[in-house]
């Protein structure tokens, strides 16, 4: 078999052409990486809380007493919410619970503590406002605490 | 323009080609090897809250998830609250610095009622552990 090419001096169509079989095959894996990369890209986060009860608050020096948002599940007719509750007031909106809680001294802390029957996403949302509202001293306590 | 070229005799050359395929294929595999060892979770509806990037856990963490019925599963096998209890008070007592020592996060669905999340509380409460971490999903939650 004679594989020698013929030599013609002169540049010819084949000798322009790119490599491109290296530059598909890059392009692709990439591609491949990205998009397995992304599917899994949604990680979980973590919403940090001590556990105390609604007497007093881990780590609690003062003798002021930490704050207490009480969560309760109202049942209604055909309508079922959360409620948030701290001292007198009565939320139902995050945005406003927020609201409230950013208002409140943060370094006595906050014990949430919400009923038995309430969802976790409830308990979550609370924990999470009280995060964004400026608490760093969180306190979970147990329905029946 | 001379646009003529010189043939030389061919020169002897590594074709590089499929020895970089090659390395990007291990490359890919390893990386999504390490990535599918992490994610060794099982599938959760969580509360859809923003939360905290999750930190590089403790040797002694233990994940704890909480289905919606209140079933307690850990790595996949279902648990009673005995279990568990027990499990703590060993993972408090194989750790140095204690309960402090022990990371626990809780994967508790998010229509799951709270009394089931409060049964995995009461037991981190009996081992001594007063730190925990409720996971969320990483979403913007309910406004």
């Amino acid at each position: 078999m004679r594989l020698s090419r013929r030599r013609t001096g002169r540049l010819e169509v084949e000798d322009l052409r790119l490599p491109l079989i290296a530059l598909i095959d890059v392009v692709l894996f990439l591609l491949f990486y990205f998009i397995i990369a992304g599917t899994m890209a949604g990680a979980e986060t973590e919403l940090p809380t001590a556990l105390g009860t609604s007497r007093s608050g881990p780590g609690q020096s003062s003798s002021l007493q930490p704050q207490v948002l009480s969560i309760v599940w109202v049942t209604g007719a055909g309508d079922s919410h959360a409620e948030f509750r701290l001292g007198q007031r009565t939320m139902r909106e995050r945005r406003t619970l927020q609201n409230v809680l950013a208002a409140l001294p943060k370094d006595v802390g906050l014990i949430v503590k919400p009923g038995a029957d309430v969802p976790v996403e409830a308990t979550a949302t609370a924990i999470q406002a009280a995060r964004d509202a400026g608490f760093r001293r969180i306190s979970y306590a147990p329905s029946g605490s | 323009m001379n646009l003529s070229v010189h043939h030389h005799k061919k020169e002897a050359t590594f074709d590089l080609t499929p020895m970089i395929d090659v390395i990007l294929l291990l490359i890919v595999f390893f990386t999504m090897t390490s990535q599918f060892s992490k994610s060794n979770r099982s599938s959760m509806d969580l509360p859809r809250e923003k939360g905290e990037p999750a930190a590089a856990h403790a040797p002694n963490s233990l994940v704890i998830d909480v289905a919606q019925d209140g079933t307690i599963t850990v790595e996949g096998a279902k648990y009673d609250m005995q279990w568990v209890a027990q499990t703590l008070a060993r993972a408090v007592k194989a750790s140095p610095a204690g309960a402090s020592g022990v990371d626990v996060i809780v994967r508790a669905d998010r229509h799951c009622p709270t009394g089931s999340l409060d049964r995995v509380v009461a037991a981190m409460k009996v081992a001594g552990i007063t730190r925990w971490k409720l996971a969320a999903s990483g979403e913007e939650g309910m406004q």
